[in-house]
């Protein structure tokens, strides 16, 4: 949160925002609001697959979408100023996923002024299958803090 | 990295790269091998950047290129080239990559048991000694090491598909 209390950004603020990252227009990603949580769904498409045989999703588009989700879940409940940049990731793939559109939900675990702790779940079908999970650190960057 | 694994470019590509849909979709080049060790290349591309002001490319890419160099460092050690699955995947993002560069990453499978593989990985953008990330990975191999994998479903539980 800022010292001068900027209020959060609004949905809409946050669409834009991830209509104007390059990466996720390739991905296709679109913000859901669900219960006041922030889901973000990445539609399946053939050329986001790791697996041939499978036609499973590959792991790098979903610790892509779950990097997306803690980011977007950070900015949410944070003024303006604030830029998450994540520091490290760390991914359990824990079920095969199926050639169909895929969703993430993060809960932050502790938000500091420095640093944040996020909780990813990513799920296709049934969200109480999850396919993956991750836990990201964040830095909570304020770029008049960055040379 | 020892080159004398090395193929030509286009069956080193082949064989390691456009068997996957996504890695060929994010543009991966192979571009040498030895047992055990993989490097992939990724021309520096502005559509798959995270901040389109600064160019810098987003973690995803990153994560995506670690995740598919050490899966084929693994398979670069099994002619049979049976399925895979990662078991779970940890990135070190140190730093952003300079935009308009090309990026490395270098991986190695370091151990290996029947069912389970672990990797290293390192991706630069120039000098391998000042890395934009590093990474631990653990896949599990389904199958039991023999070109049959028909009668091995119980070895497919954690990370295969149902």
């Amino acid at each position: 949160m800022s010292a001068d209390g900027a209020p959060p950004r609004s949905p809409a603020q946050l669409a834009a925002l991830l209509a104007a990252m390059p990466y996720a227009r390739h991905l296709g990603l679109s913000l859901q609001h669900e219960d006041e949580a922030l889901v973000l769904r990445l539609p399946f498409r053939d050329d986001l697959v790791g697996n041939p045989s499978l036609r499973a999703l590959h792991g790098g588009a979903m610790g892509a979408l779950m990097e997306c989700a803690a980011v977007f879940q950070l900015m949410a409940g944070a003024d303006p100023s604030v830029v998450p940049r994540p520091v490290s990731i760390n991914i359990e793939y824990l079920r095969g996923p199926q050639p169909v559109d895929t969703f993430a939900r993060a809960s932050i675990t502790r938000r500091g002024r420095r640093v944040a702790s996020v909780r990813v779940i990513v799920y296709q079908a049934d969200p109480d299958k999850p396919v993956a999970a991750a836990s990201l650190q964040v830095l909570l960057a304020v770029p008049r803090d960055c040379p | 990295m020892d080159a004398s694994g090395a193929m030509p470019q286009e069956q080193g590509q082949n064989t390691f790269v456009a068997c996957v849909p996504h890695n060929r979709s994010l543009g991966f080049r192979y571009v040498e091998h030895a047992p055990g060790r993989m490097l992939f290349e990724m021309p520096y591309r502005a559509d798959l950047a995270g901040d389109a002001r600064t160019g810098t490319l987003h973690g995803g890419v990153i994560t995506t290129l670690i995740d598919a160099t050490s899966g084929q460092a693994l398979l670069s050690l099994l002619p049979e080239r049976p399925p895979i699955v990662t078991l779970d995947l940890r990135v070190d993002f140190v730093r952003p990559p300079r935009a308009g560069v090309a990026l490395r990453c270098e991986a190695h499978c370091h151990s290996r048991t029947p069912q389970v593989a672990y990797t290293r990985a390192t991706v630069h953008d120039g000098d391998i000694h000042d890395p934009v990330a590093t990474s631990v990975g653990t896949f599990m191999l389904l199958g039991d090491g023999k070109p049959d994998t028909s009668t091995s479903t119980s070895t497919a539980e954690p990370g295969a598909a149902p």
